[in-house]
């Protein structure tokens, strides 16, 4: 045929502009195997073009020729999240989702040979999700809209995919997908499981009977049993269905629960090509991290993106509750560790916090005595204080290194000498404080002081240097800085843990005004 | 020049003298040249101009695989940038007289860069109606059977 329009071309050779073939004129095996190089997301648009094209794409034919250049074992990653479903293929990394309409709730969905199972309340669907096409099975005979489960299964011999469903009263329906119109009814007991290839049924005795579903894996039947208080994934393979024989694999996978807790909720199955299970996880979102095939990596990274959305965000961000007692606590808290007791008791009384801080504890008063005895010189009275309060910190490095100054001021050299072989010189070993030991020592040396290079050891703002490593040492022996430095810490970590892997979230960068800006759309 | 050559006859007439280890990467020149050695071959249902680009690209491909194994991965690299502008300078319906060329001829690299040309144009379009609109299809659904396509690639509710 092809043949005949090119020779009819060539004799209107005289008008040039009509000479040349036009896409129509391309026969049709040619059609196919150029419409199957398109991206899979676009034959869905390439069959509205004209009914000649819809023909071709939907040709068995032309789909094994389209499954054919995909040479690379393909993975279809689908997982929900509240009401949205998201499939993922890999490794082209094309993304699909959809969202469940609210009336009609998802109960349990599956994937089979490129193919998603839906379930809701009142249908059985399936989507394809390359070609953005719903089919809605019919509705079996006499089931009056109740079904109790269903399933769906890839017959690789005839390359037809088949539709089972179990009604009430032990009837099971099965279907054959773009041969049957309508559902056949067997009403032969309720199966466990059907071999849809042979389209016998069995009744298959199982192994555990609570939380576990079917798989296939190496071409075999097998039960997953969801393990709650285990990790990794239990499977129950059949080995022989006459004699009812499984065998139990175990596939130990790490657990990383608590790294990411927006997508708790979120389950991940990953199923190949050929319909064989590859992983199944319950997700804590640290796993994908240590998901083992690399294939995949690239795929889950987008998967995270797209599964953390601002509704998220703000969803988690209303149900943290701050209550008004804990801020007051916060802001207490941070006003007596850095020894504010006056701006301390003015809070207490405006804010009317009902805020347990005990603002004549001894533990701030004493503290705020010996730190402001340092500023003010008087080494004496806080070396008193401190031996009785906490005479751990008389060891401290910079209240002796401030002793030592002050024997050298006072001209007291071979005390200061002494001194420094007894106190300061184990602090030699120290290697972080080798060089200020060095440094000090040096004040030895010099005839005139208060000329030398390091005179600046002389200095007021020694004394509050040094006050101010002694307040931080009486509060790290207490055990703890102000909670709201510690909290803007881990507010700063968390966020640059997330900008490594960068995703979008709502950051703030301003922690004085604690705005978010939140990532465009 | 000692190589063989043989000649090719375009619809207009017009004789085409190529070598013959050129005009072997077609599979039916391949074959006629064995059943008829010394014989114009005449290809009466392709123009000059398309005969002409079928020997620009068999020339080009010929001499790439004459270039012997050691260099053979860069200047496969090479190769296949050379095919991309190929295919890149040829206009539309001329590109479907290339396609079919290659196809009528058996030479199947051609017939692939053509092909992928061809899907590539068809992907870059924004809908049906510009893909209808670049390749000249006429659209041959019923309004009814449009919106029929449409509701089907929605979720039911």
């Amino acid at each position: 045929m092809e043949q005949k329009k090119i020779h009819g071309s060539s004799s209107t050779h005289d008008d040039s502009n009509d000479r040349s073939l036009s896409i129509e004129d391309i026969p049709l095996d040619l059609m196919a195997e150029i419409l199957s190089r398109l991206p899979g997301k676009l034959i869905g648009r390439s069959r509205s073009v004209s009914k000649l094209w819809s023909s071709i794409t939907t040709t068995p034919c032309f789909i094994n020729l389209f499954a054919a250049r995909s040479s690379q074992p393909c993975a279809l990653l689908i997982f929900s999240k509240r009401d949205k479903l998201f499939v993922f293929s890999s490794p082209q990394a094309e993304s699909y989702q959809f969202t469940i309409p609210r009336d009609g709730f998802l109960q349990r969905y599956d994937s089979v040979h490129g193919l998603v199972y839906l379930e809701t309340s009142t249908q059985l669907m399936i989507w394809n999700p390359t070609m953005k096409h719903f089919f809605t099975l019919p509705e079996p005979e006499g089931s009056e809209g109740k079904y109790i489960t269903g399933s769906l299964g890839y017959d690789p011999i005839d390359c037809k995919y088949k539709a089972l469903c179990h009604l009430t009263g032990d009837k099971i329906g099965t279907l054959t997908l773009g041969s049957q119109e309508s559902w056949r009814i067997l009403s032969q007991g309720f199966p466990s499981h059907s071999r849809r290839m042979s389209e016998k049924f069995h009744l298959i005795n199982y192994p555990s009977r609570d939380g576990c579903f079917f798989v296939s894996y190496e071409g075999r039947l097998a039960l997953m049993v969801s393990s709650n208080g285990h990790s990794g994934i239990e499977l129950w393979i059949l080995v022989y269905a006459e004699n009812h024989e499984w065998v139990y694999k175990h596939f130990p996978t790490p657990y990383l629960r608590q790294t990411f807790w927006v997508l708790r909720d979120m389950k991940l199955k990953v199923v190949t090509d050929a319909g064989e299970l590859q992983q199944l996880e319950e997700l804590g979102p640290g796993e994908i991290y240590s998901y083992q095939n690399p294939m995949m990596e690239f795929t889950l990274e987008t998967m995270m993106k797209m599964a953390i959305d601002t509704e998220d965000w703000e969803e988690e961000m209303n149900t943290a509750q701050i209550v008004k007692p804990y801020m007051d606590r916060i802001v207490l808290d941070y006003l007596v560790t850095e020894g504010k007791l006056e701006a301390a008791h003015i809070f207490m009384e405006e804010s009317l916090t009902q805020a347990q801080i005990q603002l004549v504890d001894e533990r701030i008063t004493k503290r705020v005595a010996i730190v402001e005895a340092i500023k003010a010189g008087d080494l004496n009275f806080a070396k008193e204080e401190l031996s009785a309060f906490k005479p751990e910190i008389l060891r401290n490095f910079h209240l002796l290194k401030q002793q030592f100054i002050e024997l050298i001021r006072e001209e007291r050299h071979n005390d200061a000498f002494d001194f420094a072989q007894l106190h300061l010189k184990p602090f030699h070993e120290d290697m972080a404080f080798l060089k200020q030991v060095e440094e000090v020592m040096s004040l030895l040396v010099f005839e005139n002081i208060s000329t030398c290079p390091v005179k600046d050891f002389l200095g007021e703002s020694q004394w509050l240097k040094t006050a101010s490593e002694v307040n931080a040492a009486i509060l790290s022996s207490f055990g703890k800085g102000p909670k709201l430095q510690r909290l803007l810490k881990k507010l700063t970590l968390n966020q640059k843990q997330l900008d490594e892997r960068a995703y979008e979230y709502p950051r703030m960068s301003d922690m004085s005004t604690g705005e978010l800006i939140y990532p465009e759309e | 020049m000692s190589k063989k050559m043989i000649v090719l006859k375009s619809s207009e007439g017009v004789s085409f003298v190529v070598e013959e280890a050129v005009a072997r990467q077609s599979k039916i020149i391949s074959f006629l040249v064995e059943e008829f050695p010394d014989r114009e071959l005449p290809l009466t249902n392709m123009t000059s101009e398309i005969l002409r680009k079928t020997i620009e690209y068999c020339k080009k491909h010929v001499v790439e695989d004459d270039g012997g194994g050691d260099s053979s991965s860069s200047s496969s690299g090479d190769l296949k940038e050379w095919d991309v502008k190929f295919v890149a300078e040829i206009d539309q319906p001329r590109l479907m007289d290339l396609l079919m060329a290659a196809n009528y001829l058996d030479i199947p690299s051609l017939l692939d860069v053509t092909c992928q040309k061809v899907a590539d144009t068809i992907a870059a379009c924004n809908d049906e109606k510009e893909i209808r609109a670049t390749f000249n299809i006429e659209n041959d659904f019923t309004e009814e059977e449009v919106e029929a396509i449409r509701m089907e690639n929605q979720y039911p509710i």
